[in-house]
């Protein structure tokens, strides 16, 4: 059971995603009115949709070429807070876990990727990572911020 | 995502962009951007008022922006920026390669040295 805005307002929603980005751009427009609906503040909004949009197109880049073939993003409240899970099907991997690149490097270097996991990592309150069977499964946890 | 760039005084270009700077708008305006303002020359200000939104592909194409710049021994200077975009800067270290000014004189002054 999910708890969260006040009745009558929908709490959960399940969307299964096109690994490509302007289906992404689709998925997150109705996150968007999703989580608006749910009167989620601005800050909490744009934080969800930017680690949203780094995870998926993560999938999108490195997961999609080497096995991926389906994801799905699974949105709901919880106790006023908004839990994410994003699953997809790809080859194992922990983006909690994967070395970051000194972002200095990556400002100045012909390297210029690596920006996706600092941003997943500073802008979610809590995450965790678990490989369930052949799925990966990324839950993230975002509520408002109070410093 | 759209952009437009403007010819401000001699050797200073305004690259006004819109609109949310998501994975597919970056890929629909990459190239045709990069292309205008290595074409451009001089300094460039980069009106970013307009954009809500930018993730992880968007600062790459500022950095590519930025580096385009660079090349020809110019300066490039932000400004306008919303708020939560100007967060994400920060703590990307952006404004370490491409300096943020509160207003577009203020931009010019950063660009004039």
């Amino acid at each position: 059971m999910s708890l969260g805005p006040i009745g009558g307002v929908r709490d959960e929603m399940d969307l299964p995603l096109l690994l490509e980005s302007r289906a992404l751009a689709a998925a997150q427009r109705q996150l968007g009115d999703f989580l608006a609906a749910g009167g989620c503040a601005t800050e909490v909004r744009f934080r969800v949709e930017l680690v949203v949009e780094e995870v998926v197109m993560n999938i999108i880049r490195h997961a999609h070429p080497h096995g991926a073939t389906r994801a799905m993003l699974r949105v709901r409240w919880v106790h006023g807070q908004v839990a994410i899970a994003i699953e997809d099907n790809g080859p194992a991997f922990d983006p909690l876990a994967a070395p970051l690149r000194p972002l200095e490097g990556a400002l100045v270097g012909h390297h210029e990727g690596g920006f996706g996991l600092h941003l997943i990592r500073r802008h979610c309150d809590a995450a965790q990572y678990d490989r369930v069977g052949e799925v990966n499964r990324l839950e993230l946890t975002f509520g408002p911020r109070t410093a | 995502m759209q952009f437009e760039i403007i010819a401000i005084e001699a050797g200073v270009s305004r690259v006004v962009l819109s609109g949310r700077a998501d994975a597919a708008a970056v890929d629909g305006v990459e190239a045709a951007l990069n292309a205008q303002i290595h074409a451009s020359g001089g300094h460039v200000v980069l009106d970013l008022a307009g954009v809500p939104f930018m993730g992880s592909l968007g600062i790459r194409l500022l950095i590519s922006l930025a580096r385009t710049v660079a090349r020809r021994s110019a300066r490039i200077a932000m400004t306008g920026v919303q708020p939560q975009v100007l967060e994400v800067f920060e703590t990307m270290a952006l404004l370490d390669l491409i300096p943020h000014a509160p207003d577009h004189e203020a931009a010019l002054a950063l660009l004039a040295g």
